[in-house]
């Protein structure tokens, strides 16, 4: 028999929370609960890094959500958030606003890229009103080879820039403010799109002519759910840069807890993607230098993964 | 009455190829048709249109009278299920979950299962007999089971009509038989429409057959009708023998595998009975040497074979002794035979003559086998005679054809 279990869900919700207190009053300042000037630690929890560690959650949690959909649709285990090329698109719009306005509308940019990036791909794979996902995940492939193509050119031309672009591109959220995080709310709202699309995508792991004999409409599915995930990549992109892993390796992970069905799998990689990204982040920002939180969810995560790869056979 | 589901005048074709053409067939509610034809004819195309999978160039498919076009997904879902060829599934679902997905156009979006959609789909999993894999992974059960399930799932959407392309396809012959009884089984509740590959189970199960060639219909019909040698060799370009089948009285086919007898070699008497020739005569035949059988009663399947495949055959009339006159051909024909071989065939006092005829031949004898003896042992003393004579025992076919090639 296989067991679903009915409690993770609840179990990770609480962890979340926990870890949200706990990580709130984690931090590198010197400050501690110690010190009297309440004031002070006012401004430094509710201003600094209540603002980090919610940034922190709604992007993880947005990423793990969008990539879970992802491998859903593509019926790939390989594919995350940014196989249609987001990723790359969203780094050549914060590479421009970089070199060129010195980081001004940095954000902006992401979004611009990442968005445009994905609706070439979606216009490039669509034919007689359909879209083959095959098609678009070789279309993905090569606009995203165009695009870093582009952004390897800039890189190489933008002297200074280079580390400030490098570090934009491996993710992180030491730029998080009330701004970012209030931006950062539209995720969950599109999560909650996503779910309601949960059994159609459960259908839809049958493949797609299957989904079709089951009554889905598949057209309008995938387009539904590839631009909403899309949009949240965008938004994850554009506040704090393209951390990876996340989206990949959480919704594999999950799926070893919970099975394939989309309506426990969806909401349980997106409660585990907030939790690592809370720690991962915690964590980069507790060292001596700060580092991309995209080196640490990787560092973590891999050898964990790789822990119940082979413990559990399987995925 | 109007029929349930209807196909006028389609044509489809994928860029030049055309791979259906005008096509129209209308089909009764609660039958049972089997569409038959060789590959790339466009019997899976037409299932496809059937089902909206694709859209037909030219024509429409009416589904209860209106056009299949104009059904929202999910009512369609609701009124055909289909069960295809081969079905990946891409994450480790338990076969009950797969099996629930066939209440999708029943449900909401979000709305929960309810104890109803939990019966409708134990009710089809005690149908298709995979209650007992309810909670095991479609990953990894059997393909037959996986069929099985599959059709569990498509029962589950409770549809008006079954389209199958190939459901057996995959499996062995007990799943096969096993399939076809219980999609049979679902008529007349459910109407089947199935491209099959198997012309004998097709004959045996479906009620109408439509057969295919080069994306138009041959021939519609009962097996009867439609199976003949004729239409069999039209659409599939081979020669088939059509019999009876001995138990169920439907129409039978065995391929000929393309014999031509010629008669350029050396010239081979069998005598035989019973069966115990048939592949001997064949054999023969195949490797061209110039055959003749005989003495052989009418009804025996060794005469049938020798007279399909064209010899010189000396024949009684069933169940009779054979006559001086036939043992005076046979002495003849021995006489003249390169080589004479002797089956181990039955002999009983009817057939004896056959193997009295050898004593005094000087024609060169073969025994393979020897069969059962109802003579009193005349019959064993003959073949003991006849290999002090010279005559050589050998195993079977395989040493036969060895020792004329030396």
């Amino acid at each position: 028999m296989i067991r679903r279990p009915v409690l993770l869900l609840p179990v990770l919700f609480v962890v979340l929370l926990v870890s949200i207190v706990i990580t709130t009053l984690i931090g590198v300042s010197g400050l501690s609960l110690l010190t009297f000037d309440s004031e002070m630690i006012q401004k430094l929890l509710f201003e600094v890094r209540l603002p980090r560690v919610l940034g922190a959650l709604l992007v993880g949690g947005g990423l793990a959500a969008a990539g879970c959909v992802m491998q859903g649709l593509f019926r790939n285990p390989m594919a995350d958030p940014y196989i249609i090329g987001t990723s790359t698109g969203g780094a050549l719009g914060a590479a421009c606003a970089i070199v060129f306005l010195g980081g001004l509308l940095m954000p902006l940019f992401a979004f611009i890229g990442a968005a445009a990036s994905t609706i070439t791909v979606y216009i490039i794979s669509k034919r007689n009103g359909r879209m083959a996902v095959e098609t678009l995940l070789l279309s993905g492939i090569a606009v995203s080879l165009f695009l870093s193509a582009m952004l390897s050119f800039i890189m190489y031309m933008s002297g200074n820039s280079l580390h400030q672009i490098m570090f934009w591109m491996m993710g992180g959220f030491w730029n998080m403010y009330w701004d970012d995080v209030r931006l950062a709310l539209l995720i969950p709202a599109a999560v909650i799109i996503l779910y309601v699309f949960s059994r159609d995508l459960n259908v839809m792991a049958l493949g797609e002519e299957e989904a079709i004999h089951l009554g889905v409409n598949t057209e309008r599915t995938k387009k539904i759910l590839l631009l909403v995930s899309t949009f949240i990549t965008a938004i994850a992109v554009s506040v704090s840069g393209c951390i990876g892993f996340v989206g990949l390796i959480i919704p594999h992970i999950m799926r070893i807890f919970t099975g394939p069905d989309h309506r426990i799998l969806l909401p349980a990689s997106m409660l585990a993607g907030s939790i690592l990204l809370i720690w991962a982040d915690t964590v980069a920002r507790s060292l001596p230098i700060e580092i991309p939180v995209g080196i640490i969810t990787a560092f973590l995560g891999a050898p964990f993964f790789i822990y119940l790869l082979r413990r559990r056979t399987r995925v | 009455m109007t029929p349930i589901i209807s196909a006028e005048n389609i044509s489809i074709s994928y860029g030049d190829h055309h791979v259906i053409e005008q096509f129209s067939l209308a089909v009764e509610k609660g039958g049972f048709i089997g569409i038959l034809g060789p590959n790339g004819c466009g019997k899976t195309t037409f299932l496809r249109a059937l089902s909206r999978i694709l859209k037909p160039d030219d024509g429409a498919v009416f589904l209860e009278g209106l056009d299949v076009q104009s059904y929202d997904s999910r009512t369609l879902a609701k009124t055909i299920g289909c069960v295809g060829q081969e079905t990946d599934v891409a994450f480790p679902f338990s076969v009950r979950e797969i099996v629930l997905m066939g209440r999708y156009p029943h449900i909401g979006k979000l709305a929960p299962l309810s104890a109803k959609d939990l019966d409708i789909a134990s009710e089809a999993m005690k149908t298709t007999n995979t209650l007992h894999l309810a909670g095991r992974l479609i990953t990894e059960i059997s393909g037959g089971e996986r069929q099985r399930v599959l059709i569990a799932r498509t029962l589950t959407q409770q549809p008006k009509i079954l389209l199958l392309d190939e459901p057996t396809s995959h499996l062995d012959i007990n799943h096969q038989i096993d399939i076809m009884e219980l999609i049979r089984d679902l008529t007349p509740k459910i109407t089947i429409i199935g491209v099959f590959h198997d012309l004998n189970l097709a004959s045996y199960f479906c009620d109408r057959i439509v057969l295919m060639k080069q994306g138009k219909i041959l021939a519609v019909g009962t097996p009867a009708e439609v199976l003949t040698p004729d239409k069999i060799r039209e659409s599939f370009s081979v020669r088939m023998m059509v019999t009876t089948h001995p138990l169920t009285g439907k129409p039978y086919l065995i391929p000929e595998y393309g014999v031509q007898p010629s008669s350029n070699s050396a010239h081979i008497h069998v005598i035989s009975g019973g069966g115990t020739g048939t592949e001997i005569l064949y054999t023969l035949c195949l490797h061209g040497f110039s055959v003749s059988a005989g003495v052989l009663a009418a009804n025996d399947s060794d005469c049938l074979a020798a007279l399909k495949l064209g010899l010189e055959t000396i024949i009684e009339p069933p169940f009779a002794v054979v006559s001086d006159d036939s043992v005076q051909k046979l002495k003849a024909m021995l006489t003249n035979a390169d080589k004479i071989v002797v089956t181990g065939m039955p002999v009983g006092n009817g057939n004896l003559a056959n193997l009295t005829a050898l004593t005094g031949v000087s024609t060169p004898v073969y025994l393979i086998g020897e069969g059962e003896d109802y003579t009193d042992g005349e019959a064993t003393r003959i073949r003991r005679t006849l290999i002090e004579n010279g005559a050589v025992v050998i195993s079977d076919v395989t040493a036969l054809m060895k020792i004329l090639y030396e």
